[in-house]
């Protein structure tokens, strides 16, 4: 099967969308309400083609003058001027009226202007929408525009003003003359508002379906960031590492002996328990134990700014600072508020994809819930989306997650419906003993590795961090039979009178 | 901006010599590339149809601006030219100048003042652009 001969947009994320372009000489139309970023699309369409493909370019104004324009775009930094200086670029200003009849007439003045600098590319800002009662001449009129853009051998991508922020209501008859229509939205999160761009349709290749976030950057354009819940490569779901015998050391003494030497290579592991329980320093510990090894580590911190982990790490005896002037930790931090998923895991991806880490740590998982929703399926999706991005590149993870139950857990996740998606679960819980809080550790889940559900006791201290006790009494209490408890399944069984014991057959 | 200065400037350019010539050339380097019609442009700065034809005429013979000779089309490609380094030096001053309100109300009223005293193309300095004489009407902006 032949290639299709792609145009990339050079757009930052947008080619990602486009599994690599948009096919040569397509129309595209692009959609939405004033302010949705539809001019700086084409514009950048348009600089990055005669910029970085060496494909000159055109770019039809109607309402905007062509020197605001090229002020605005300057803020991107794209000098439009020195484009038009090297004879890469035209921005023409007509009415639509005249661009329509151009496009009809081959010695038309207007496209000699095109074809004298071999443009590739055309950009029309403010395509006015055609009468809505004539839909039938609307339709043959698009219909003669594209194929005007066709014979001149230009992609095109026109800039459709839609009147309605319900893309249904907004549906026009060149709509279905485009072959490629892309709509812009902008939405209200709570108080704040997020960008949104989604392939509609694209005739002559694949692209992913759906909306994905974006933002306008000054200084850059447009960022587009894939919807985290699009499939990504086929290696990432066979990414999961097949090494049974290899095992990555927690960092924690005594721990590792509990897990059966370690966590698996690329496992996902999470760690549950109140604030306060240690899941941090357990964390803290992980990386500083990937640090010792010389294996690079991606902390990501959410709850705590840099300086503060830095602190804390001190305060257990880890120099946390050194390792990372080593190039040994990387330690990012994104403060919770107005979270753009896609973007913010956009960031993860390029940190891995670049920093290549060995380890990473998520500080902590409840975060993500309480800024996405703990019971939305987006919450779930984009944990499933890390997962698979930490198996595929081989990174050994571990997830904080805090779950709200002081003494005790009724249940491991709460409403946070993940925990079939991980390997290994440690509850860490609060014991009262006494008048003492005292650390209890329990290896709830290992995926693959048969261990003792044993619950044990765990201290933290003060510029060495946290060890698990080793169990001196253990051989003073009797395992009993469950012949010798009553109520087995209920959640409280109760322990059988010894002289009611029945004999073990 | 003293008005002996917008003098001088205009002294030097030689070609403008109407309110509407004034308009033109800013419509067109805010639009250096367009394609229009003479009506569209009449909508556009605000002059009568002869006026704004003249005031195109005085442009093209300047060297300012040229445009598509296509006669059988009613549009034209008007693309604003900037003439030699000398005088694009001295138009892109003007243009400076007429960018406010204030500087292109004040280069207005030296044109008209220029216009009444007959005091046009000429001056102390020499003309650079070779401009036809037109005549003048004394037509105002419609709006």
């Amino acid at each position: 099967m032949p290639e299709p001969d792609l145009v990339k947009t050079g757009v930052k994320g947008f080619d990602e969308v486009l599994f690599g372009g948009i096919p040569r000489g397509n129309v595209i139309l692009v959609a939405g309400t004033a302010g949705t970023g539809k001019t700086t699309l084409g514009v950048e369409f348009v600089y990055r083609g005669a910029h970085e493909f060496n494909e000159p370019g055109v770019i039809v104004l109607f309402e905007v003058a062509p020197d605001k324009l090229i002020r605005d775009a300057a803020l991107f930094g794209w000098d439009l001027r020195e484009l038009e200086r090297n004879g890469r670029l035209k921005i023409i200003f007509t009415t639509r009226q005249l661009f329509q009849q151009q496009l009809q007439q081959a010695d038309s003045p207007l496209l000699a202007e095109a074809a004298a600098i071999g443009a590739r590319r055309i950009f029309v800002d403010g395509l006015g929408r055609l009468p809505e009662s004539n839909d039938r001449d609307s339709r043959d009129a698009f219909h003669l525009l594209a194929e005007g853009l066709h014979r001149e051998n230009l992609t095109a991508m026109l800039a459709l003003e839609s009147t309605f922020a319900d893309p249904a209501a907004a549906r026009a008859p060149e709509e279905f003359v485009a072959d490629t229509i892309v709509r812009l939205s902008i939405e209200p999160v709570q108080r704040a508002v997020l960008r949104s761009v989604e392939v509609v349709k694209s005739r002559g290749h694949e692209y992913a379906l759906g909306r994905h976030s974006f933002r306008i950057i000054n200084g850059q354009g447009l960022e587009i960031y894939r919807r985290v819940q699009a499939p990504r490569s086929l290696q990432r779901e066979r990414g999961a590492a097949f090494d049974a015998t290899s095992r990555v050391a927690t960092g924690i003494p005594g721990l590792d002996e509990l897990v059966n030497g370690g966590y698996f290579v690329a496992s996902t592991t999470l760690v549950v328990g109140i604030s306060g329980a240690g899941k941090s320093v357990m964390a803290l510990q992980f990386v500083a134990e990937g640090a010792r090894r010389g294996e690079r580590s991606l902390m990501i911190t959410l709850d705590e700014p840099p300086a503060q982990v830095l602190r804390n790490a001190h305060g257990i005896g880890i120099d946390l600072q050194s390792a990372i002037d080593k190039g040994l930790v990387h330690l990012w931090y994104e403060p919770p508020q107005e979270f753009e998923i896609d973007r913010h895991f956009a960031q993860i991806e390029a940190i891995v994809e670049h920093f290549k880490p060995k380890r990473a740590v998520i500080d902590s998982l409840s975060t993500y819930g309480s800024s996405l929703g703990a019971a939305e399926r987006s919450f779930r999706d984009f944990f499933h989306a890390i997962v698979a991005l930490m198996k595929e590149h081989q990174i050994t993870a571990v997830y904080n997650h805090e779950n709200p139950e002081m003494l005790g857990m009724s249940s491991m996740m709460g409403e946070f419906k993940v925990s079939s998606l991980v390997d290994n679960i440690l509850l860490v819980n609060w014991v009262e003993l006494g008048d003492t809080f005292r650390h209890a550790l329990t290896v709830a889940k290992m995926r693959a590795m048969p261990t003792s559900r044993t619950t044990h006791e765990c201290e933290i201290v003060n510029g060495q961090g946290m060890r698990v006790l080793s169990r001196p009494i253990k051989a003073v209490l009797p395992v009993v039979p469950f012949a010798g408890y009553l109520g087995l399944i209920s959640r409280a069984p109760e322990r059988r009178t010894p002289e009611r014991v029945p004999e073990t057959p | 901006m003293k008005p002996q200065r917008i003098g001088e400037l205009l002294d030097r350019i030689g070609c403008l010599e109407h309110p509407c010539d004034l308009e033109l050339l800013l419509f067109f380097s805010r639009h250096p590339l367009a394609f229009l019609n003479s009506e569209r442009l009449v909508e556009y700065v605000g002059y009568d149809l002869p006026r704004i034809e003249r005031s195109l005429e005085t442009l093209m013979t300047a060297g300012l601006l040229r445009q598509s000779t296509d006669s059988t089309r009613p549009a034209r490609l008007y693309v604003l030219t900037r003439g030699s380094s000398t005088l694009g030096g001295w138009l892109s001053s003007l243009l400076r100048i007429a960018a406010t309100r204030e500087g292109r109300l004040a280069v207005i009223h030296a044109l008209k003042q220029r216009s009444s005293t007959g005091l046009s193309s000429g001056g102390e300095a020499k003309p650079v652009a070779n401009v036809r004489p037109v005549p003048r009407t004394p037509e105002e902006p419609h709006a």
